[in-house]
């Protein structure tokens, strides 16, 4: 049976379980007695960070966590994973620092942080850009904060934000205990696969500073708007290559940024701060406090991944006469240059497949079949109701008590069958009611 | 615009598995629930499944293969059964077709990294006819997709012919439960897959490759020296 430990801090004492919750290349977390915080355990004491540097840390993260009482995600400043308290060995070195527990809404379903990874790559199935620029906002808003602080986070990557959506947008920037100032510029630090500074690869810096932080958001907003792989830390025929997928269909704008950016990886103050971010998106996709629908679906346009298929009309697959009437297949389009990376090999198929239903015997008519093209021909035939109901409603009634039969044999999965059985319903009634004041009115003028 | 621009480098796994009759019961049963996980690893870690492209195979008297080169999220995992006797010279014709086939699948221009084979075995090649020349087939160095080969040996497997079949990396399981050995080696290939594809370095070259083979459960063989 694992034994609980008695970690002393210099805010507190912490009862810290030694199951090891998650563990990285810098220590482990565990469980403490209190909910809201976790214990880290640092592998080494060369592996920790710098005791000066952790306490301003632990002074913002106790203000905003312990005396604010802040909610995570409430605000920028509670957005941050703030190391909250210090445990130091006997000689003096620091064993493990207090975090906040990461909010359970922000795991997934395999038990872990829900990483920024799942936000800008298409194979995760990140969600529809209002999603999306909600949830790249509040990285810049976070971001914009940590850099107001005059502070480094260092190693903004996939892993390093978790999200929700649900119930509201959610973005928390985790592993922050190893934060600096950005004066001076960090010489030493991590970086991860995707996301490092080419100024780091290419030596012109020897560490990721704020200008970094402002490199991985430009490659988040590149790969999270327009979800294209966006691999843009590798030098091609040695040069390093601009971003190549921004489409033209994209605000101007958000492109400029993206081109300010990502174009000339080594020119750093050429780089949109956060803040500009923040701005463009709001102005773009959020003006005035309201979404702009229009600005997201040209987002959800120019990000849809390439379709490895023709696209097929919605149809009664189980009529054969809709299928007899079905256009032959056209050569498959010609797809939008894409941000995806082409399909790979295709999966084998399953072992077994289901039988496909038996096609009915019965007719087109009787299967709802002119119902079904009345729904998909729309607002001419309500005009044409409306019309028919004052100006012939001894014709109207008889027709709309057939399109009340027909509609019982459309399918019930049809999302429009509730609101065409009511505006039947109601031209039913227009020309009932009609036809009983021209009846009435007949009757009292003989 | 070039669609291939800016696609992470592919890094195809090839896993060469022993179904010979010694496998049935605890060793097979490991196997068939490492493989869900291995599907789990990349759901669970987009930038993984983008890199790996991982191919089943498994050897007996034939060689086959379960799994082509695929993305494995969207792959189904089928069971793998136990067969009959031990042909190495099968297992490794096949894996050179799987090779061929799978490298030949990727989309013209993906950029790949050189295929890494994990090879696990808890025998010895039982068959007539001469294994060796099929390996020398797979590992000639004039063959474009000529693989890095990692070998694990557990159970009753030969030390020798483990560290001959490997190209650097070779390995013995440490605990005496083949249940356990099979898990820990299907833990162990899981982890590289993992930390081999977050690296930035090409898994062909020295230090590039990052095994997870714990001391605790594995025993690392010398190489031979070619």
């Amino acid at each position: 049976m694992l034994s609980i430990e008695r970690v002393e801090g210099e805010y507190g004492s912490y009862t810290v379980v030694p199951e090891v919750l998650s563990k990285g290349g810098v220590g482990s977390i565990h469980r403490t007695g209190d909910p809201r915080w976790v214990f880290k355990r640092y592998l080494r004491p060369d592996k920790a960070p710098d005791l000066r540097h952790l306490r301003q840390l632990v002074e913002i993260g106790r203000e905003v966590l312990v005396r604010q009482r802040a909610e995570p995600g409430q605000t920028p400043e509670s957005s941050v994973n703030w190391p909250v308290d210090i445990a130091l060995g006997r000689d003096g070195s620091i064993t493990g620092v207090v975090l906040p527990a990461i909010p359970p809404a922000l795991f997934n379903e395999f038990g872990k942080p829900r990483g920024l990874e799942f936000l800008v790559m298409a194979r995760a199935h990140p969600p529809a850009a209002k999603g999306r620029v909600a949830l790249l906002l509040r990285m810049a808003e976070i971001l914009a904060f940590v850099n107001a602080r005059g502070l480094v986070h260092g190693d903004v990557n996939g892993k390093n934000l978790a999200w929700t959506v649900l119930p509201s947008p959610v973005m928390y920037l985790i592993d922050c205990d190893g934060m600096v100032p950005q004066r001076p510029p960090p010489m030493a630090g991590v970086h991860a696969l995707g996301w490092t500074d080419p100024r780091v690869l290419d030596g012109v810096v020897p560490a990721h500073d704020h200008y970094s932080d402002w490199h991985a958001l430009a490659l988040a907003m590149y790969r999270g708007l327009l979800l294209t792989p966006g691999k843009l830390d590798a030098k091609t025929n040695g040069k390093w290559q601009a971003p190549s997928q921004i489409p033209d269909a994209l605000s101007p704008r958000i492109a400029y940024l993206l081109h300010r950016g990502l174009d000339d990886p080594l020119d750093a103050q050429r780089r949109p701060s956060p803040g500009e971010w923040a701005n463009a998106l709001v102005e773009e996709y959020l003006p005035a406090g309201v979404f702009r629908n229009s600005s997201l679906a040209i987002l959800d346009k120019i990000s849809t991944p390439r379709q490895t298929f023709t696209p097929l009309p919605d149809d009664d697959w189980t009529d054969p006469g809709a299928r007899q009437r079905t256009s032959p297949p056209r050569a498959a389009q010609t797809p939008r240059p894409s941000a995806q990376p082409p399909p790979r090999s295709q999966p084998p198929p399953p072992r077994s497949q289901p039988s496909p239903p038996r096609p009915s015997p019965v007719s087109s008519a009787a299967n709802g079949r002119l119902a079904q093209r009345a729904l998909d021909r729309g607002p001419k035939w309500h005009i044409l109701g409306v019309l028919a109901c004052f100006y012939a409603p001894y014709i109207a009634l008889p027709y709309v008590i057939t399109g009340l039969v027909q509609l019982r044999k459309v399918s019930s999965s049809e999302p429009r069958l509730k609101s065409a059985r009511t505006s039947l319903r109601a031209y039913g009634a227009i020309a009932a009611i009609w036809l009983l004041v021209i009846v009435i009115s007949g009757i009292s003028g003989a | 615009m070039e669609t291939t621009a800016e696609l992470y480098t592919i890094f195809p796994v090839f896993l060469l598995i022993d179904v010979s009759a010694s496998m049935a019961g605890g060793p097979i049963e490991a196997v068939n629930a490492a493989l869900p996980e291995l599907k789990t690893e990349m759901l669970s870690n987009p930038t993984v499944g983008e890199i790996a492209r991982v191919a089943v195979l498994t050897f007996s008297d034939e060689g086959r293969t379960v799994v082509p080169l695929c993305d494995l999220a969207g792959a189904q995992i089928p069971e793998i059964m136990v067969e009959g006797g031990t042909n190495f010279a099968a297992g490794f014709r096949e894996l050179k077709k799987a090779i061929d086939s799978g490298m030949a699948s990727l989309p013209k221009g993906t950029p790949v990294y050189r295929p890494v084979v994990f090879f696990m075995s808890d025998g010895e090649h039982m068959a007539r006819e001469d294994w060796q020349a099929a390996l020398g087939q797979l590992r000639d160095k004039s063959w474009k997709f000529a693989p890095e080969v990692v070998a694990f040996g557990f159970g009753d497997a030969n030390r020798e012919v483990i560290r001959r079949v490997a190209t650097r990396f070779s390995f013995e399981a440490k605990n005496q439960d083949p249940v356990v050995q099979v898990r820990e080696i299907m833990n162990a290939l899981i982890g590289s897959i993992r930390t081999t594809s977050t690296s930035f370095r090409d898994p062909a070259q020295a230090q590039g490759l990052h095994l997870e083979a714990p001391a605790e459960y594995f025993t690392p063989l010398p190489p031979l020296q070619t």
